[in-house]
């Protein structure tokens, strides 16, 4: 994770298409990883808000 | 608050009012999750507890304590700051006491007409515009120059955030580098509130009387307070073209889509970061309320996913 933090943030402005390309493969996994764990929470999200199905 | 807490509290205030004092009611009066805030009836007049939470949020009751002393010597309408207990012998935590200030109970707390909205707006172009230095108003942070006031800001929520979290989060520390390197720059430091915006006032009969909840409260950048209440706090009370308007026509102010974009950036940057603490309070056992899970999960992860689409792959 650390590592993966140094990429992101050092590769912020990326010029060449190689480091571009890392980064954007790099964030798009982070990103899907994200997006799995707020699926599986979503529940939780709603509980939080007052919103409990009735089922 | 149990039986002994109540009477320990009765005991803590006779002692800082100098006589002996019968507290006649207790009564919780929010849901906030920072601090637990409660209605005290005594003989000798209504108080409020506000009461920290094991460390959620990261922020100090002192830091917040001192700077509602120093903005009502300033002349700014905020509940009288009363007493600080920081030892936690009293409630188990550090905690201060204010003065009740009347206002209307809303049943939305967010709910606030235009007109209110105005004087708000008012009340916090006012705020950005107090002589802090003048007014002896000390923060935990002091930034040199305004320069740096902002960096100073996001060095501050990151390391909350290294400080809690179990492990490095790769997509908040990119937000963190995109911060620095996209920091407008700033003429003046100002206080800025931190959780500006419907909710964290007390209103009555179409006029702010108190501006509440100052635990975010630092020097900064003001354009986080504007945004703060405009994409968050704000943002159900009233359309963004209704509250930028009065923005406009009151404070006088005007920023680019360039320069809101990165305040709501900072401002979820703030929340993702502040978020983590709750997980590590909930697993170090210092509040076991579902709520800190939730917030230490979910709603960190509902924050960066906004500040992810924002912050964008450049």
């Amino acid at each position: 994770m650390a590592a993966c933090a140094e990429v992101l943030a050092a590769s912020l402005d990326a010029d060449n298409i190689v480091e571009h390309d890392a980064r954007q493969r790099l964030r798009a996994l982070l990103v899907d990883h994200l997006d799995n764990d707020l699926a599986s929470e979503a529940v939780l999200l709603d509980a939080f808000r007052g919103r409990i199905p009735d089922e | 608050m149990n039986d002994i807490e109540r009477t320990r509290l009765e005991d803590y205030v006779s002692r800082q009012r100098g006589v002996r004092t019968t507290i006649a009611d207790v009564r919780r009066l929010s849901v906030g999750h920072s601090r637990a805030m409660h209605r005290v009836d005594t003989d000798g007049g209504t108080f409020v507890v506000r009461v920290e939470q094991g460390g959620v949020f990261g922020t100090r009751s002192g830091e917040e304590f001192g700077l509602m002393r120093g903005l009502a010597d300033a002349g700014y309408p905020v509940a009288p700051a009363l007493w600080y207990e920081p030892t936690g012998d009293v409630l188990g935590q550090p905690f201060f006491v204010m003065g009740f200030v009347e206002g209307e109970e809303l049943a939305d707390e967010r709910a606030m007409d235009e007109s209110t909205a105005a004087d708000f707006v008012r009340v916090l172009a006012e705020l950005h515009a107090v002589d802090w230095e003048g007014a002896g108003i000390k923060t935990d942070i002091v930034p040199d120059s305004p320069s740096v006031a902002t960096h100073l800001q996001i060095e501050r929520w990151a390391d909350i955030y290294r400080a809690a979290a179990p492990t490095v989060i790769p997509l908040l520390e990119e937000a963190a580098a995109w911060l620095h390197r996209h920091a407008p720059p700033l003429e003046r430091v100002s206080v800025v509130h931190g959780d500006a915006g419907p909710g964290n006032v007390v209103q009555a009969n179409g006029r702010i009387v108190a501006v509440t909840d100052w635990e975010f409260a630092h020097l900064g950048d003001p354009a986080e307070d504007w945004s703060f209440c405009l994409a968050m706090r704000g943002a159900r009370t009233m359309p963004r073209e209704t509250w930028m308007a009065l923005f406009d026509q009151i404070a006088g102010v005007r920023m680019n889509e360039e320069t809101w974009t990165y305040w709501e950036a900072f401002n979820l940057f703030k929340g993702a970061c502040a978020n983590t603490t709750c997980l590590a309070v909930f697993e170090s056992g210092a509040n076991r309320a579902p709520n800190m899970a939730i917030i230490g999960t979910v709603l960190h992860r509902s924050f960066l996913r906004r500040l992810v689409d924002l912050v964008g792959p450049s």
